[in-house]
């Protein structure tokens, strides 16, 4: 819980990630599509470029605010403090 | 348009660099893509809200993307599919509701076993209300048979049921139970039959007749009444047994001359669509002037429509009349005469002797006469009449 009671990433915008098993990848509030193919994608957030390695992988939903992710998701992991490119 | 774009997708390729800045700047005009899939370098597909598409499509443009829109993706893809087979579809539609409907019509009446109340069933069914076509709503089978064994009481009951578009009515006769004599009403024995007495015996009564004696039928045997030690004649219940001889007869005539058909090889086949009311097209007349036929009948659709592809075969013959030899014929009539005379007497008398006679008539038919003699039970218990072997009144006495 973050400061007045607010979970940090209602007040902070930081991205929230949700990995089901190896197939299903959600994210919340990140900041735009920087890369995509079916192999890696890369989005940027507010804690840096979100990488995602996998194979065949598509969007099954993509806002301005929100991503599903499917296919074989094999990692993700963050670079850079601001995603800035 | 405008309402359908809420609800069906629409797919959407879209080819150049850097389509992920397309992705972003349509998702920030608030346009949302699903399914989006990368195929190679250069290619991106992906299906949007047909609302969304002018949005889409002025992105691209601004961006320098070549936009491809497909086809509506699934229940709008029905739709649109729909739309430009309206013609077929109401057909299809139509059709649809004519065989839904028809499966609700009653298009016939089948009797089944009807035999002599075939006619009678049918009038009484259309006095009833039940004449095709109908609604089979229109009938309920248990009022329908109710109906029917009420008007029919000895029909022991009715058995009503839907076939399809058939309504189909089965009687079944039943054997009304032998109402027996009041063993203590004053009854008679009488002839059921002519025949010659061949042995009585009386358990109760005076017997009327005695072997030897000629009698006819309703004649009384046994006299229901007893006379007294005192005089007194009491009626009683007549009980007994009388055998008589009796004959039957039967013949067969059987012609002498036959007719032959020879195929001549000529076929003719015709065909129609048949309804219970008319036919589709007329059969045309046949070529030949003698001819039989083979006609098969098969139902068009299902059982609830009542076409039939009737198809009839017409294979042309000749006629040939011919004598048969005269010794053959009579065996031949003679034999039937004898089949006959079993069949009629049945299995439960036996024939102590047969003889038959042959004849012709007219020159052209062989008569075959065949009589049996039986020793059978004539007597029969039935209420008083007063009436005698001898014409008499009851009183008299036994001759």
């Amino acid at each position: 819980m973050a400061e007045g009671g607010f979970p940090k990433e209602v007040v902070s915008h930081v991205p929230r990630i949700t990995l089901t098993g190896h197939e299903h990848l959600h994210v919340e509030q990140h900041r735009g599509l920087i890369d995509y193919m079916p192999e890696h994608i890369v989005l940027r957030t507010s804690c840096g470029l979100m990488d995602v390695a996998g194979a065949g992988m598509r969007f099954a939903l993509y806002t301005a605010a929100e991503a599903v992710v499917t296919g074989q998701i094999d990692s993700v992991s963050f670079r850079g403090k601001e995603g800035r490119i | 348009m405008r309402r359908s774009g809420r609800v069906w997708r629409i797919y959407i390729a879209l080819e150049g660099l850097n389509l992920e800045r397309f992705v972003r700047q349509t998702a920030e005009a608030g346009v949302v893509l699903k399914g989006m899939n990368r195929c190679g370098t250069r290619r991106l597909t992906a299906s949007v809200q047909e609302t969304d598409l002018p949005t889409v499509q002025a992105v691209a443009v601004q961006g320098g993307w070549r936009l491809s829109v497909g086809e509506r993706q699934g229940v709008g893809r029905a739709v649109t599919w729909v739309r430009f087979r309206l013609v077929f579809c109401m057909a299809m539609l139509a059709a649809g509701l004519a065989l839904l409907a028809a499966t609700q019509v009653i298009w016939r009446v089948d009797i089944v076993n009807g035999g002599t109340y075939d006619a009678e069933i049918r009038q009484t069914l259309a006095e009833l209300g039940v004449t095709p076509p109908f609604l089979q709503s229109k009938v309920a089978l248990g009022e329908l048979r109710d109906a029917l064994e009420w008007r029919y009481p000895r029909i022991a009951w009715f058995e009503c049921g839907w076939r399809g578009g058939t309504l189909v009515v089965r009687p079944v006769e039943g054997v009304l139970p032998r109402k027996d004599q009041d063993a203590d009403a004053p009854c008679d024995v009488v002839a059921t039959r002519d025949g010659i007495v061949q042995r009585i015996v009386t358990r109760a009564g005076t017997p009327n007749v005695r072997p030897g004696q000629l009698v006819r039928k309703g004649e009384v045997l046994i006299r229901g009444e007893e006379r007294m030690a005192n005089g007194e004649v009491t009626p009683v219940a007549a009980q007994g047994s009388v055998i008589a001889r009796v004959w039957t007869g039967v013949s067969v005539q059987m012609p002498v001359y036959e007719t032959m058909t020879h195929y001549t090889g000529e076929e003719q086949t015709v065909w129609t669509l048949r309804t219970p009311w008319f036919d589709l097209w007329q059969l045309p007349d046949a070529t030949f002037e003698h001819y039989d036929l083979r006609v098969s009948s098969q139902k068009v659709c299902s059982v609830f429509l009542p076409v039939t592809l009737y198809v009839e075969t017409r294979l042309a013959t000749e006629y040939t009349v011919q004598r048969r030899d005269q010794a053959q014929v009579e065996a031949e009539a003679q034999s039937a005469a004898l089949r006959r005379l079993h069949e009629k007497v049945g299995g439960q008398e036996s024939l102590i002797d047969i003889w038959g006679n042959c004849s012709m008539i007219d020159d052209e038919n062989v008569l075959s006469v065949a009589i049996g003699e039986m020793h059978v039970e004539i007597g029969i218990q039935q209420p008083s009449t007063g009436m005698t072997a001898s014409g008499g009144k009851m009183n008299d006495k036994p001759r």
